[in-house]
This record gives structure tokens, sequence and C-alpha cells, in this order.
């Protein structure tokens, strides 16, 4: 019985969302009574940092080091994960849902042919045979799914953004253990030529303090974008649901929710936006929700702080034109 | 090159059924439309064959009613357009979907690339194109923006969480494709009309594809859901309506209050 | 409401160019009108879709189709950017005398191209000096040798810049008035061909109108479509052909302003309840769809007169076209008043509709000109002399 966790390497440090893995892997651990493991894939250099992962929750560090897995290769990365499952049948494996954990985990799953959970935003372990319950947006219904796997190691995908990271403790002890890497493991149909850092579109949803959001309710490309003066005003950023960008009135960066991003800002103010929970899984660290909206039964203005029952194509411009007042002022 | 697209047939929203029991979609009482998603994987599926003088057969696992979006694809160009349907596929979790697909590609190949759209608009899982790769034991690559050939390799940009990536891969290989990086053909009206005298897609059954019983449907998927419920909110809230000026006044207030706009 | 028992092949080309407005086009028209964009996306889209073979013969390449197969195009895209729409079309306008009076090689050569989108084309008959009055061009091709030498200029054209091949109608024998006018293909590179200042227009800002020059442009005579002398009738056949087009788009632009208008209005509350309960609100709608279906009959009729192989269709053509563009116009400005402030705004794209519906009662003929050759005609059917 053990938990294991994928630590992420991005090249120069550990993947943020390694700690929030080490967080909840550490609450399950407990709840189980079982030691919490890291598997950290990775350069010679990702050493010290992944034996740092002791002091944050781990009782136990596998390394696997070697100079030729500073680049992610799909197949050589999975190839040390299923044959490390393999060996040590561990009741749960967790990757981050990162650009890598989602190349990994569907991989080995597919390998070990066993069930896998994509974008988990909780877990519970059910009482009377310790599963490991899998909490994420169902599948086309408005709702929040418990899953379970028949098949052991129990394998999710966790949500970026939603759990907290583990806090340090430097009196922490536990044990580290460098894998022995077989020549063979290497063999690679891919090889990487270059890399280059995507200079992050500033749209810093991720990090605004106001973040106003749209939906269809705002009818048109052209209302739509009056979001980005409000945003302007309010020195924020702009969200979208789904169905808005694929209407193109706006691009993907923008998105919030399961396929995008997870916000945390002082307030969010969603525009005509129903509030389908696909899009509201990614407001959970929203301190102050504001919905303006016509039908106050909408999912959104029911779970909003404030609730605005307004005709939104009024209501915005009329924001706009107040706020740009006061800037005169 | 010889290219299979896979393509997932997803309820229209605002028609989507789910069956009580299990809490899997229920394809089959709802209107179906390709995964918008996928339509980058397949443009990218016909301009690759394009510049090989390749093939392109696209494929989906789907109900009969999956059949308009076959037909589409064919309309788009692909040469041979099939249909996985069986009732014994019902119910399938990614691991028992990519694995009829997999045994698709086994039937209908030899196949270089196996390309799949990003992630579905439903299910959202972004799992079936690596599963696919992990049951032929092929490479995968996933979130691909640009993919050229030269000899007999394919060479791809990736996104990842920060980076750009360039990489040269061996074939065979799966890959997905990254959203919005190309310009989707419309189906061709030429094409579209000759389906008018002869419909196009094939369809085979699990027999056809010799899949193992104990790997399809819901007998082959390891994951169940056990129960659904509502999130819970916090329940205290202030509910405004009124004239449009006054409630933006209200706002405005809050927003000074929180010091955000002084 | 109505349904025209459209075949098969119709509701496929429907359902295809209602997909490319949706997809390709919608998303986009604010933007393109504002920045008086053409842009080659949707164009590619409707290549890639086979729209510009709709009515060119199958053995060149094309569908095969006629009149109404045209129409369908043209109204569909029409409800989403009567200005893409226009550029579409024209193309086909450069096509018609190709198809009219060209010679087997000038078809080959040709119809393939512009049948699979590759290349676009258009049709050049307006001068400064010669617009209602086209019989008054001064454009001259000068025949020397193996070539013909084209000087003057041309105004207004649609794809003009955008275009690959300019059907251009220009006098070989000035003295002989509008008989002595040829029709000649024009490729972009000819030298002493160039294009012009594009104009800024009210409407219509999605499509490229310039001016065209031939100083000493010289082609070789193998591009005269016909014989030297026959540029007016086939001028007037391409108008008589294309017409019903002009009418298909106003009727396209009339349905997409009058939808966004009814769903703004079913919407909108005022007084607290929906303004399309207030019958000042409802009865025009009510007007207005009235007036879209005859005037949707009345083309689909006269599509139909046409591909039914009518001989003349000057009358019923110029009656499409005018019947229709005056509707949309009406149908438009009335969409804008039933939105009031909403209306008048250019985020909400009903303005557009309008600037764009007042071209179509100016361009392809003044209806002011339709009208003249109905009466036209008219007067042959009802001669002074005829007795009772």
């Amino acid at each position: 019985m053990s938990i294991f966790i994928f630590g992420e390497w991005t090249g120069t440090d550990l993947h943020d969302s390694t700690y929030e893995l080490l967080y909840e892997g550490r609450r399950l651990a407990d709840i189980l009574h079982t030691p919490l493991t890291v598997l950290f894939i990775g350069p010679p250099e990702g050493k010290e940092k992944a034996e740092e992962l002791i002091k944050y929750g781990a009782d136990r560090v596998l390394l696997a080091l070697d100079q030729r897995l500073g680049d992610f290769r799909d197949d050589v990365y999975s190839r040390i994960v299923t044959q490390l499952l393999s060996k040590e049948q561990p009741e749960v494996m967790l990757f981050a849902a990162t650009a890598m954990g989602q190349a990994l985990a569907p991989r080995v799953a597919g390998t070990l042919r066993l069930g896998l959970t994509a974008h988990c935003i909780g877990f519970e372990i059910r009482p009377e045979d310790k599963a490991l319950v899998q909490i994420r947006p169902s599948f086309g219904e408005d709702v929040m799914a418990r899953i379970i796997s028949r098949t052991k190691p129990q394998m999710a995908t966790v949500r970026p953004g939603i759990f907290p990271k583990a806090p340090k403790d430097d009196n922490r002890t536990g044990h580290v253990e460098t894998l022995a890497l077989e020549e063979d493991l290497f063999v690679s149909a891919l090889e990487i030529l270059e890399r280059q850092e995507v200079p992050v579109k500033d749209i810093s949803l991720k990090k605004a303090k106001v973040v106003v959001a749209g939906g269809r309710g705002l009818q048109n490309k052209e209302l739509f974008s009056k979001l980005f003066e409000l945003a302007q005003l309010l020195h924020g950023a702009v969200g979208a649901t789904r169905p808005v960008c694929h209407l193109g009135w706006v691009s993907e960066e923008h998105m919030i929710g399961v396929s995008g991003a997870t916000i945390s800002p002082k307030l969010y103010i969603g525009f005509g936006l129903s509030g389908a929970l696909h899009h509201m899984v990614g407001l959970k660290g929203a301190e102050t929700i504001v919905a303006v909206n016509k039908d106050p039964e909408a999912p959104l203005m029911r779970r909003a702080h404030i609730a605005i029952q307004a005709d939104v194509r009024e209501f915005l411009p009329l924001l706009i034109e107040r706020l740009k007042g006061l800037n005169k002022k | 090159m010889h290219i299979m697209c896979c393509l997932k047939p997803v309820p229209k929203p605002g028609t989507i059924k789910v069956d009580p029991q299990t809490h899997t979609l229920k394809r089959e009482g709802s209107e179906l439309e390709l995964n918008p998603y996928d339509r980058y994987a397949l443009e990218l599926a016909l301009s690759l064959a394009e510049d090989t003088k390749g093939t392109v057969t696209a494929v989906s696992m789907g109900p009969p009613n999956a059949k308009p979006i076959l037909i589409e694809a064919y309309a788009c160009g692909a040469d041979r357009v099939v249909l996985l349907s069986d009732r014994a596929f019902a119910g399938a979790d990614t691991l028992a979907t990519s694995y009829v697909l997999a045994r698709a590609a086994t039937k209908l190949g030899p196949f270089d690339l196996i390309i799949c759209g990003k992630v579905s608009i439903d299910g959202e899982t972004a799992q079936v194109g690596p599963e696919i790769a992990a049951w032929l034991g092929w490479p995968s690559v996933i979130w691909v923006k640009e993919a050229r050939v030269t000899n007999k390799t394919l060479e791809l940009v990736r996104l990842t969480d920060s980076h750009l990536e360039r990489l040269k891969a061996k074939l065979p290989l799966v890959i997905t494709t990254e959203n919005e990086i190309n310009d989707p053909r419309p189906p061709s009206l030429k094409r579209l009309l000759t389906t008018l005298e002869k419909d196009p897609v094939e369809i085979l059954t699990a027999q056809d594809l010799q899949a193992e019983p104990q790997r399809i449907g819901l007998s082959g998927s390891p994951t169940q859901v056990l129960d659904v419920f509502h999130p819970e909110y916090q329940s205290e809230q202030k509910f405004l309506s009124g004239p449009v000026e006054k409630l933006v006044d209200e706002l405005v207030s809050v927003l000074k209050e929180r010091g955000l706009i002084s | 409401m109505l349904d025209y028992a459209l075949t098969k092949e119709q509701l496929l080309i429907i359902e295809v160019a209602d997909r490319i407005g949706r997809e390709y086009i919608k998303p986009f028209v604010r933007q393109w009108d504002e920045e008086e964009k053409v842009d080659p996306r949707p164009l590619k889209a409707l290549a890639q879709a086979d729209f510009f073979g709709i009515a060119i013969p199958k053995e060149y390449g094309g569908l095969g189709f006629g009149t109404m197969e045209n129409c369908l195009a043209i109204e569909t895209l029409s409800k989403y950017c009567p200005g893409v729409a226009i550029t579409f079309a024209a193309s086909a306008l450069g096509a018609y005398p190709i198809i009219l009076a060209g010679n087997k090689e000038q078809k080959a050569r040709y119809l393939p191209e512009l049948a699979a989108g590759k290349k676009l084309g258009a049709f050049a008959l307006t001068e400064p000096q010669a617009g209602s009055d086209a019989a008054a061009i001064k454009t001259t091709a000068r025949k020397d040798g193996d070539y013909y030498v084209l000087n003057g200029m041309k105004q207004w054209i649609t794809n003009g810049g955008i275009a690959d091949y300019y059907v251009v109608i220009a006098l070989t024998d000035p003295k002989k008035g509008p008989r002595g006018a040829s029709a000649f293909v024009v490729h972009k590179n000819d030298p002493g061909f160039s294009v012009g200042k594009k104009e800024k227009k009210m409407g219509l800002r999605t499509s490229a109108t310039t001016e065209l020059f031939f100083s000493d442009c010289r082609i070789p005579k193998d591009r005269l479509l016909g014989r030297e002398g026959m540029g007016f009738i086939i001028a007037i056949k391409t108008l008589d052909l294309a017409r019903p087009g002009v009418a298909a788009q106003a009727v396209g632009l009339a349905q997409g302003v009058m939808e966004i208008a009814l769903k703004h209005c079913r919407r909108r509350v005022q007084f607290g309840q929906s303004i399309y309960n207030f019958q000042a609100v409802s009865h025009t709608f009510a007007e207005m769809a009235m007036r879209l279906e005859a005037a949707r009959a009345l083309v689909y009729s006269v599509a139909r007169f046409i591909d039914a192989g009518a001989k003349n269709i000057s009358g019923p053509s110029a009656m499409s076209k005018c019947f229709a563009s005056d509707t949309a116009m009406w149908i438009a400005e009335r969409a804008v008043q039933m939105m009031g402030g909403f209306g008048y705004m250019r985020d909400f794209l009903a303005e557009k509709y309008m600037r764009d519906a007042k071209c179509i009662q100016i361009y392809e003929g003044t209806n002011e000109i339709q009208k003249n050759i109905i009466a036209r005609e008219l007067a042959k059917l009802y001669p002074a002399d005829e007795e009772e």
C-alpha cells in the first residue's frame, strides 16, 4: 500500500503543481496510514530539489536521473513510470494535469490497462474499502461526479491550481533512492531539436485581481469585446466561457474552467454567463463573485455573492461609461 | 503517408442525455455533431495527406446517428470514412474507447500516423490519443502545433506549459493537435453531392474488429461513476434588481468598497 | 415560412453556404466592415467548398448548376455579409461572358481556374462618364497585328485589385458607338494594366471597388471574346443573367437584418414586457416578412424561368433586382428603427445591413434604369397602335 505522485521537472525547477500534489497526496496518505512516494524523472541537476521534497511531505523520493532525461520524451518517460509501477504496485498514482502529466498519464494507463480519471479537483477515501474516490465535473451534466477505478494503481490527473502547495517542514525525514536505469529504457522515436520559451501572452488571467468574464449572453463579439475596455478600467483581465471561445469572440487563452484557467481574483464579474460547472470549477479561488444576468435562475446567479438581475447589453455599456466618468474626475 | 484521423461525435449543446444508472452519456438519444477541436486534427490530416500524396481514413466510434459526422469528413476530403458502431461499445471510458480505435487502426491500416484532436468538449479528458498509442505500442506527442513530413520522419512543433519544442519523430506515431492551428476547410459541394447517390460510410462492429468482449464498452472500462452531486456554495447572497442605472451604481460602490477603483 | 420545393442538391448548397456564413464570415464581419477589409479566408473557404463552380459547366470543372442554385448561394451568404457575397458573385459575373461568348480554348483556359476559385474574376463596363448610360464608354481597343492595345479607364469595378481576370468592354470601332464595342479578357499582370484607387464606400465595405487603368495595355488577340462588335450584347446578356443574383443578395440581406432585429425585439424588455408584444413592433415584422417572402418568391420564379431556358429575360430579371433591393432597403431601415438605439449602434450590425442595402438599389443598373427596362418590355407587349 502506497501513494505515488509524479515529480515534474520544468527544465530549471520543479513544477508548482508537484507541491500541490504533495499537499493532497500527504492528506490521502495520512488517511490511509501509508507512505507517500514521489517519483522524480529528470536530469541530474534536479536531484537537489527533488530530494528536498521530503521536507514538503514525501516519505520517499525515487530518482530517475540521467542527462538524457533533461528532454521530455514521452516514450522514454512513460517506459520508466510503467516499469516502476509494475514493480512497486502502489495503490494510487497521481499526476498533475500539466502538459507533461497529460502526455504521460494516459500512455502509462493505456500500457498497464488501467483506469484513469482526468482533471480531478478533489479526492475522498471510501471508508469501507479504502478506495480512492476521484471527483471531477461530470460528462454532460452540470454536476460533480464521484468516480472510482476497478484497477490498481488507481490513477488520476489533478487539476493544477486547485490544491494549496504543501508547506515546508525542515525537520521531516525520509528515504531517497536513485533508480538504476537500464540502457534500453532510453530507446526513443523522438528527438527534441529545439526548445524555445513561449512568451506568456500577458493576459495574466491567473494572477489578476479583477477578472471580468463573459458568456454567450453577451450576444455578439462586439459586446464581448467591451469587456476588454472594462478590464482596462479595472486593471483586470478578461475571462471567457468555452462556447464563447468557440464562437471566435476571443482566443482560448481567456478560457476559464475545466480546459482553461483556474483563477483566484479578489473580484470576479460574470456577464451574461449562465455558469456551467465546467466554467465554475475555474472560479474556485475567487474571493467575491458577482453575476450580471437577466435570468435569476442561472447557476452563476445562484452561486454569486452579489447577483445583479439586468440585461447585460444595457448594464455593461453603462458601467463602462460610469467608470470612465469617475476616471475623468 | 497513410493517416487515420479519429473524430469524436459529441452531443449538441442542449440535447445531452445521460444514463441515470451509469452516468455515462447516451449518445443514441442526443443530436450529435463533430467535436469542434477534431476539425483541426482533420485539417492537419488532409493537408499532410495532400503534401505526401497519401490517404486519410476518418474513424469515429459511436451510434448510427453519428454517420453525418463521417459524411462531413468525407465531403472535406477523407478517402475512407468508417463508423465503429456496436451496442457493445456503449458506456466505454477512455481505455475501452482507445482499445476499439486501436483495433480499428490495426484492421484498417497499416497507418503511418494517427491524429486526434486535443480534447473533446464533452468528456474533456484528453486521454484517448496517448492511450491509442499505448495499445499499439507507438510513441505519441500531444499538443502539436505544426507538422511537416521530411524523409519518413515527422518534424513537429509542440506546445508544453511554458515552451515550444521542435522535435523529430519516427513513424508510426500518434499525435494530438493543439487548437486553432489551421483553418479547417468546409465540406466540398462536389463530394457532398456524390453522397446523395452513394453512402460513403463503412460500418464496423466489435466482431469485424475482432475486439475482445471484456475490453469493450462498460465491461472494458475500469472507471465507474459512483454518483453525482451538486457542489454546495455559500448561502449568503445579495440579490439586486431594478432600474439599470441604480444597479450600475451599486456595483460601482462595491468596487469602491473593495478598493478596486478610486 | 414557405416551402419552395427545393431539390436535395439545392438544400445542400444552402446548408454549406450557411455553414460558411456561420463559421467563416459571421464572427469577423464587424471587424472587416470597420477596417474596410477584403479578407481572403471566406473566399478560400468558398473555393474549397466548390462554390465558385456552381454556375460553371461540368465539362469545365464546375458543378453545372443554373441561376437558381447561384441565387441560393448568394442569398445565403448575403444573410451573413452582402459584401462577401458580392465578391463571390462578381467573380461569376466575370465568368458569365466567357461562358456566353468564349470559344472552346478560352473556356478551357479560364473556366476551370475560376470554377476552382484559384483565380478570381471581375467584369468591367462602367466608366466615369458611362454609368447608367453604359453606351457612352470611351475605353478603346485598337488592333495592332496579333494584339489589341487598350486605352482608357474603368470605374467602380467590383473585385478590382483582387481579381486575376477582368472581362473588359472596350470600343474596337469608336465610330460605331455601342455596336463597335468588344469584350476582352485582361489579366492582372498584363503590361499597361493597373489598378487605381480603392473607393471608400458607405456600405459593402467588405468588398473591393476600384478604378482600372489601361495605358497602351497590350493583349494577344485571342483574348477577344466572340467577335468584334459583340461587346455590348455580351455585356447586356451577362447583366441579365446576373441580376437575379443581385436580387438574391437583397433577399439574403433582408433575411439577415430581419432576423437580427426580430431576435432583439423578442428579448428587449420595456414597460415590463417584450417590445415585440407591442403591435407597432410586431406588425412591422409581419409587414417585413410579407414583403420579404414576396421578393423571394419573385426572385426564385425569375431564376427558375431563366433555368427553364427562357429567351427574353430582361424584364423579369430587372423586376427581381428592383423589387428585391427596394424591399431590402425598406426592411433594413425598419429593422434599425425597431431596434431603436441598438439599431443605430455599430456594435449591433443592423446599421451595416442598411448601408449595404442602399448599394443594391444603385449598382448593377440603378433601380431607375431597371424600371426603364421593365417599361420598355411592357411597351413591347402592349404596342400603342394595337387595336382592342
